[in-house]
């Protein structure tokens, strides 16, 4: 399936293929909604995601869609279904844009889909890569200016100075 | 230009609502000291960072490489030089089984929920000792008096 990330608008029509409430097969459907929505906060102490957008959609998805693609009307993946609001029928999903560059990453790993590797069945050996990964052990929000003029007092925010 | 109009233009005419602010940093981090909560992010390596992947990307290819980051803070233009740590260093791979509960060093996902510095010791199952003395699930316990108690045990 291939990877869309550039793909998702406000307004996309998409379909959720997956396991919805444990259903053999289930297809959901919703509009891209927005695509900056902030990650949902889902427990104060357990995992939660940070620094990345997410896109929301009134897809009403509940356990058992975790992880299904969101697909476009071309069949391109352009979100992964994540989670969702228990009162209501809000949905989020990753946006694919750091998924794809894992992947693209990983792909070296595997002996049949590296293009250089001998695609011979007897070539099994999978190598080992490196996904490197970075953190200023910082949380960001992104804030409209308004709220960020607040935060650095409105004229100060205007007249402060950044070279070109 | 002002910082607002030079975020705006640096992400089209279309898109540009917003700004990336500090939320928190997590104590002992390389952002701790450096970044502070209200900060508008301007640029890193001399690049407007305007959005979460540009972020990452910027973060995840420069691991151990001193940065130079632009904030705005409090009307100033503050000029600051960070390192991103590994993640994967922050993200413990291996767990200590002890008198039937399960502790691990504390990761960044928790460091963070709790604003603890990673590497203390993370009670993920308090088991059987340290449930009877009340310890709960989720406790933090500070790294010297845990080897102190384990080495006592021992």
């Amino acid at each position: 399936m291939p990877l869309a990330p550039d793909a998702a608008a406000v307004g996309l029509e998409v379909r959720v293929v997956g396991n919805d409430s444990g259903e053999k097969l289930s297809i959901l459907s919703a509009t891209l909604a927005r695509l900056d929505r902030d990650a949902p906060k889902y427990s104060g102490k357990g995992y939660n995601d940070f620094n990345t957008f997410y896109l929301q959609a009134a897809s009403g998805t509940k356990g058992g869609s975790s992880g299904s693609p969101v697909i476009d009307a071309k069949g391109r993946a352009v979100g992964l279904n994540a989670g969702s609001k228990t009162k209501g029928t809000a949905a989020y999903y990753l946006p694919l844009h750091r998924v794809e560059r894992a992947l693209r990453l990983l792909r070296p790993a595997c002996p049949t889909v590296d293009g250089t590797a001998d695609p011979s069945p007897a070539d099994t050996e999978w190598r080992s890569v490196e996904i490197p990964r970075g953190t200023f052990q910082t949380t960001f929000m992104y804030k409209g200016f308004d709220e960020c003029r607040r935060y650095v007092s409105y004229s100060y925010f205007r007249m402060g100075q950044q070279s070109e | 230009m002002d910082t607002e109009a030079a975020l705006r233009e640096a992400q089209g005419s279309d898109d540009g609502t917003g700004a990336l602010v500090v939320e928190d940093t997590t104590p002992g981090g390389p952002g701790e000291g450096s970044l502070e909560v209200g900060d508008v992010l301007v640029t890193i390596g001399g690049a407007f960072v305007t959005d979460f992947v540009t972020l990452e990307g910027t973060l995840d290819d420069n691991v151990a490489i001193p940065l130079d980051v632009v904030v705005e803070r409090g009307g100033e233009t503050v000029n600051l030089v960070i390192a991103p740590g590994n993640l994967h260093e922050v993200t413990p791979a291996r767990l200590l089984e002890v008198c039937g509960g399960v502790v691990h060093a504390l990761s960044y996902q928790q460091a963070r929920n709790f604003q603890l510095p990673v590497g203390s010791v993370y009670v993920a199952e308090p088991g059987y000792v340290l449930g009877l003395a009340g310890v709960a699930k989720h406790a933090i316990i500070t790294v010297s008096f845990f080897l102190f108690s384990y080495r006592q045990l021992e």
